[in-house]
């Protein structure tokens, strides 16, 4: 049961109000899956005013805060357009007018498109207390056990890089049965994640060049099997779906050179 | 807390609790535009509000969360132009466009639509198709299939352009479909999802084959008589009714798929503070009954009861609690302790009548309907031999079998059931229902309560949604007990969850079709045998399976001497499971018979190596045969022989196969192939359709008419509009029949104390049953009218018979050319000579059930890697009589398609094997956005059905017959994958791919 409602108006006020002695409290994003009364919970803080909600850009990297809503995401020129694409598919227009990034990070299962990209541009996430930085591939297998700190409050990506994916949905904009996302760095670096399953994405590979995407992908699904698909298919068509997300980015390049 | 809200640039200083959400703030200040979907994710879209010009879903925000923002809400866009001496700037040009372009079906999501509306144009006043679709992609909608909306909106965003628009009743001839079909180009380019192809004109293509005399209302585009109500979000819904001192109910579920009840401790939550009543099936009265909204008597076993000492699926009902407020009775429900006796269950319906399978109904008080027998799990039995089938299939070349299955799906309104009861003041039960059927849910709901008929009142406000699923008394008693119990008014509303796992859904069947066809391709013999699935109560279970064979086995007779005696089997079994009860959903059975069907005829026909078009059409029904099950089956009664007089089939084949250049696609290797995808292959399919139109023999809808001192109408009906429009098209047979333009027909539906009886909505009926009944005390009225003005006219010395006077622009015509209005007509009956009130009651039951037929189109693109299907386009035309209103109807068709192409790609309910559900909510159940809809094409081919008065026949349910199979057939065209099951889930695909591969290689 919801008891109290704070709105802090920086996140050194936020963490206070969270980390209050004795009080269960819960960092609010946009709403969209905190706003229901919740038992356990006592309070919660509405970081809307606490001043995680801008883009910057410098150099080759681009971080948004955490309260980044996901509409502004897609105005923004330097996100990626593989990313808007992901938002778009992920989140109807009334979601996204509502949704932060924090918070589609906190809550979205393995079935996200967005979160399945973000993994595979290897996101660097912000936490306070004491500003830690931690890799998004390392902390989301264990999100629900440990956190490396109160609040995130900041997602960074390196620009400039290629991205692209590919997913499988009963519909066009049903939730993904499989994601492939396929990030390649200017060095060869690339990095594979996959979606449409389980409780997080999971990254298949990240090597320092493309060989093996296929094989990659089939392995990291090799026992990605629910009610919703079988293992088998999920294996066999992420293994597909990689080699077509490659096919994509060379083609990119090719148009670029 | 107290906070200060700005709402409609207005403040209100509130005092809330942390923890409220803002659609219930809201809705408590009394902005009802603002509606619940009864999702807990924000889903559905439907309680958007503007926070900052931004649409966003109250029902996920925090009431504290707004403070500080602007909101707004539809209440502060435009209102009726004229209120009394008051005049306004009248609607909002989103407002009036919605209104005029029949965007509002049922209008639950109108507000939220037009608020997104206006966000966009505020943002970007020249949006294309796709920005409007993704605008709009927030908010789901069930009844429209979004098109029209779109036009609203591109229509609304021209004239703030100061552009001009088309007009909207503007009737398109289609004389050449391929001239009109050319002729969009210019004005509208590019197709849904690819940048603006959807035209802000409106009005559908007709295709006139009877023509008849052009009239002055019927057969226009008039706007829903209920669209200006809707669109400002007035409070029109059930839960917008408010009585002072209302208790909340909710219901304890049970977790388990079959379980006794050895013992319910309602102690702890009787002595919560707030709550008002704790209700188990100790506290009530043992009454067993059916929930099925059908005619006397009911066609179906009864077994069930409010509450009971034994659950049957997860999602049954244990308890009922009513409380001060809803967080309060959700806290109750916490507090029953249940001990439950676990039984084995019945999952999978090919176990129900398996030697040792559990028994679902073991309760003494089960009454037998027909062959229903609860000893072998069997609800119903229906056994049809029509014809010879053994000799039948003895004369065949060759005999084609296979099995196909359908899915359980849900009906998925956006209004989620809701109920308001009360007592009044001579102490009779009021019943406020959000229902199909106001008189049935009177009828049956008495006994269970105790109470005679005649103490219990049930009033059908605006509806938001039904599809079926409103065809059934399934939340009224809920609230009736408790209301009894407490002497309180209550309000039960069901949330989305509750929807999945506790109301209705179509049967899910299993079906085996087996085909005697000669070479030439006749067919001599056509047998279906059918397990339905009814899950745990029979509610529609003989009925809906029945509809199955009745209309998808009736459709191909065979040709030649075949077509006068055809041979057709249909068996089947409907059987009870462990798992949500089925029910009646739009189609009523027919989709579930046409997926096998259809698919079946195409299987045939490249078997056989015949045009799949020319085999279809050689063997179906045509006008003059008799309905081949006519003379053997009708719903349990005894069946009696009909003729079907009109069949526009051939000429829907012809205006589909234009419109989506069948011609140009169909068997044409390069078309098929998608340059620079070689992974990506297009097909194209088509399914021909038919369903009916009322039941015969049994449907009964009356009307009355009286006249006004101004020489206006009401029209009291007992039909329910369920957002379909049909108080309008029953106002527009009125209008014509008594000569006055629409807006003087005062439609009001439906009552059970004022309003006659009609059986409801369902069966495709309304606009032919209760429309019938609406012109003949129409014509009755006419006629008092004309004697009336007969004798106004002899006190002037002027001498006419009645009968030689017409009707016309509200005035009684003499063949002098003299004219009296309407008002002083009304003014001499009611206040001077022979007073009397111009007034006509009459009912209607028609022997026949004309169908209505159709040919339906698919286009669509097969990944071959993944399976993944993409439904590029689908086309649909319609024979369904004369179209009283194209622009309603098409609403209808567009809608329809639409849940079926759910139906045929992403719709299911899935169960494991303790029969837990999968789907509880719109994130897993999916139904399609407005931002990834096919293109969809509408054409009606009308016929003129002599049986109705003015040709019409039904155009509500039949959308829903052909999609599916139509896109199973593009698919088997992209790829040669024939499925026999749908939802067309990628995996399934893909594991046939390699079937077919195997077999190329």
């Amino acid at each position: 049961m919801i008891r109290e409602y704070f709105r802090p108006a920086s996140v050194k006020e936020a963490l206070a109000l969270l980390t209050e002695e004795g009080k269960v409290r819960q960092p609010l994003g946009g709403g969209t899956s905190l706003s229901r009364q919740q038992s356990g919970t006592d309070g919660i803080v509405d970081l809307q005013t606490a001043g995680l909600d801008k883009i910057e850009t410098s150099g080759q990297m681009i971080s948004a805060g955490a309260m980044v809503r996901l509409d502004t995401l897609l105005d923004h020129p330097d996100v990626h357009p593989e990313v808007k694409r992901a938002i778009r598919i992920d989140a109807a227009e009334n979601i996204r007018n509502m949704a932060t990034l924090g918070g589609w990070l906190v809550s979205s299962d393995g079935r996200s498109l967005l979160t399945t990209v973000l993994l595979a541009l290897d996101v660097a996430l912000s936490w306070e207390p004491e500003s830690q930085k931690v890799r998004i591939g390392d902390w989301l297998p264990i999100r629900k056990q440990v956190s490396p700190g109160v609040l995130i409050t900041e997602a960074a990506w390196q620009t400039g890089l290629h991205l692209a994916f590919e997913y499988v949905a009963r519909s066009p904009k049903d939730r993904p049965l499989v994601v492939v996302a396929v990030a390649q760095w200017g060095s060869g670096r690339t990095r594979v994640a996959l979606g449409g399953y389980g409780a997080t994405p999971v990254i298949a590979m990240d090597g320092p060049d493309s060989g093996g995407v296929d094989v990659a992908s089939r392995d990291a699904y090799y026992d990605a099997g629910d009610q919703w698909a079988s293992a088998q298919y999920r294996r066999e068509v992420a293994g597909k779906l990689a080699l077509r997300c490659l096919q994509r980015l060379t083609a990119d390049k090719e148009s670029e050179s | 807390m107290e906070i200060i809200l700005n709402i409609n640039h207005q403040e209100y200083p509130l005092d809330i609790p942390p923890g409220e959400r803002l659609l219930d703030t809201l809705r408590r200040l009394g902005f009802f535009s603002v509606k619940y979907g009864g999702c807990e994710k924000g889903e559905c879209g439907a309680c958007a509000v503007l926070l900052d010009g931004r649409a966003v879903n109250s029902c996920t925000l925090l009431t504290a969360q707004a403070e500080g923002h602007s909101i707004e809400t539809v209440e502060n866009l435009g209102e009726h132009p004229e209120q009394g001496w008051r005049k306004t700037e009248g609607l909002h040009v989103i407002q009036q466009a919605f209104v005029e372009t029949g965007a509002i079906q049922c209008g639950y999501c109108t507000p939220a639509m037009v608020l997104v509306a206006k966000a966009l144009l505020e943002k970007n006043p020249s949006p294309d198709e796709d920005d409007i679709r993704a605008a709009l992609s927030g908010v789901l909608c069930r009844c429209t299939g979004y098109l029209k909306p779109v036009q609203a909106v591109l229509r609304a965003a021209a004239i703030l352009r100061g552009e001009q628009v088309p007009p909207i009743d503007a009737p398109i001839d289609v004389s050449d479909i391929m001239k009109l079909d050319n002729s969009t180009e210019g004005d509208s380019p590019l197709a849904s999802g690819r940048g603006t192809l959807t035209e802000t004109k409106v009005f559908p293509k007709v295709k006139v084959l009877d023509a008849h005399s052009p009239m002055k209302t019927v057969g226009h585009a008039e706007p829903k008589v209920d669209a200006v109500k809707l669109v400002q979000g007035k409070p029109a819904f059930t839960a917008d009714f408010e009585i002072r001192d209302m208790l909340v109910a909710k219901v304890l579920r049970s977790p388990h798929a079959h379980a006794l009840i050895k013992h319910i401790d309602t102690s702890a939550a009787k002595v919560l503070p707030g709550v008002a009543a704790v209700l188990t099936w100790q506290d009530i009265p043992r009454v067993v009954y059916s929930t099925a909204g059908q005619s006397h008597p009911i066609p179906g076993p009864l077994d069930t009861f409010s509450l009971d000492k034994k659950v049957r699926f997860v999602g049954d009902r244990v308890a009922f609690v009513a409380a001060e407020t809803a967080e309060i009775a959700e806290a109750a429900l916490k507090l029953i302790k249940v001990d439950y006796e676990i039984l084995p269950a019945i999952i999978d319906s090919r176990q129900a009548m398996a030697a040792g399978a559990p028994l679902i109904h073991d309760e003494k008080e089960y009454v037998d309907f027909a062959d229903s027998d609860a000893s072998r799990n069997l609800a119903a039995e229906i056994r049809v031999d029509i014809g010879d089938v053994e000799q039948g299939f003895k004369e065949a070349d060759r005999i084609i079998e296979a099995e196909y299955t359908v899915p359980k799906v849900q009906q998925s309104h956006i209004e989620p059931h809701v109920v308001v009861t009360h007592w009044d003041a001579d102490d009779r039960l009021v019943i406020r229902t959000s229902t199909q059927v106001p008189f049935h849910v009177r009828r049956l709901i008495a006994p269970v309560l105790d109470l005679p008929i005649k103490r219990i009142r049930v009033i059908k406000p605006r509806i938001g949604g039904g599809f079926g699923g409103k065809q059934e008394v399934l939340v009224e008693d809920v609230a009736a007990h408790l209301t009894i119990a407490t002497g309180r008014p209550v309000i039960y509303e069901m949330t989305r969850e509750e929807e999945f796992i506790g109301a209705r859904t179509r049967h899910p069947m299993r079906i085996q079709l087996k085909t005697g066809v000669k070479n030439d391709g006749t067919i001599t013999a056509n047998e279906m045998r059918c397990l339905s699935d009814t899950g745990a109560y029979g509610c529609h279970a003989l009925t809906v399976t029945g509809n199955t064979g009745h209309k998808a086995m009736a459709l191909y007779v065979g040709d030649g001497p075949y077509r006068q005696q055809p041979n057709i089997r249909f068996y089947a079994d409907v059987v009870y499971t462990n798992t949500v009860p089925s029910g009646a959903f739009r189609g009523y059975g027919v989709p579930q018979g046409f997926w096998p069907v259809e698919r079946h005829m195409e299987n045939i026909a490249r078997e056989l190596g015949l045009d799949p078009i020319e085999f279809r059409l050689k063997n179906a029904i045509r006008a003059g045969e008799l309905h081949p099950f006519s003379t053997e089956w009708s719903e349990g009664r005894e069946p009696k022989p009909e003729t079907i007089y009109t069949v526009g089939l051939e000429e829907c084949v012809n205006q589909g196969r234009l419109a989506i250049e069948w011609d140009q696609k169909f068997g044409n290797a390069d078309w098929h192939a998608v340059p620079g995808a070689d992974h990506l292959r297009k097909g194209i399919g088509i399914a021909m359709v038919m369903q009916g139109t009322a039941i015969p023999y049994l449907d009964m809808g009356g009307a009355s008419i009286k006249m006004n001192d101004d020489g206006s109408f009401n029209l009291l009906v007992g039909a329910t509009d369920l957002g379909t429009g049909s108080d309008t098209v029953l106002g527009q047979m009125a209008a014509e029949t008594l000569g006055v333009p629409l807006e003087d027909i005062l439609v009001y539906s439906s009552d059970t104390d004022f309003t006659p009886f009609d059986k409801g909505a369902y069966a495709s009926s309304t606009t032919y049953i209760s429309g019938t009944a609406v012109v003949k005390a129409a014509e009755q009225a006419a006629q008092q009218v004309r004697e009336r003005a007969a004798l106004m006219f002899a006190e002037q010395g002027k001498t006419f018979d009645p009968g030689e006077i017409e009707l016309e622009d509200r005035c009684a015509i003499a063949p002098s050319g003299d004219a009296i209005h309407f008002s002083e007509i009304a003014l001499h009956a009611l206040h001077q000579t022979d007073q009397m009130q111009i007034m006509a009651v009459a009912s209607h039951m028609s022997p026949v059930a004309p169908p209505p037929f159709a040919a339906q189109f698919a286009e669509v693109t097969v990944d071959t890697d993944t399976g993944m299907v993409t439904v590029d386009k689908l086309v649909m035309a319609v024979d369904s009589g004369v179209i009283i209103n194209p622009v309603t109807a098409s609403g209808q068709i567009e809608g329809g398609m639409t849940q079926a192409l759910g139906y045929a790609v992403c719709e299911e309910m899935v169960y494991d094997e303790q029969g837990q559900p999968r789907e509880r909510d719109f994130v897993d159940y999916h139904i399609f956005r407005s931002d990834e809809m096919p293109e969809l094409t509408t054409i009606f081919v009308e016929t003129y059905e002599p049986s109705h008065p003015f040709g019409a026949k039904a155009v509500a349910e039949i959308p829903l017959d052909g999609v599916a199979p139509a896109v199973g057939n593009a698919i088997l065209d992209a790829c040669g994958v024939s499925l026999t099951s749908i939802p067309a889930l990628p995996e399934n695909i893909w594991l046939n791919l390699s079937d077919v591969k195997e077999r190329e290689d």
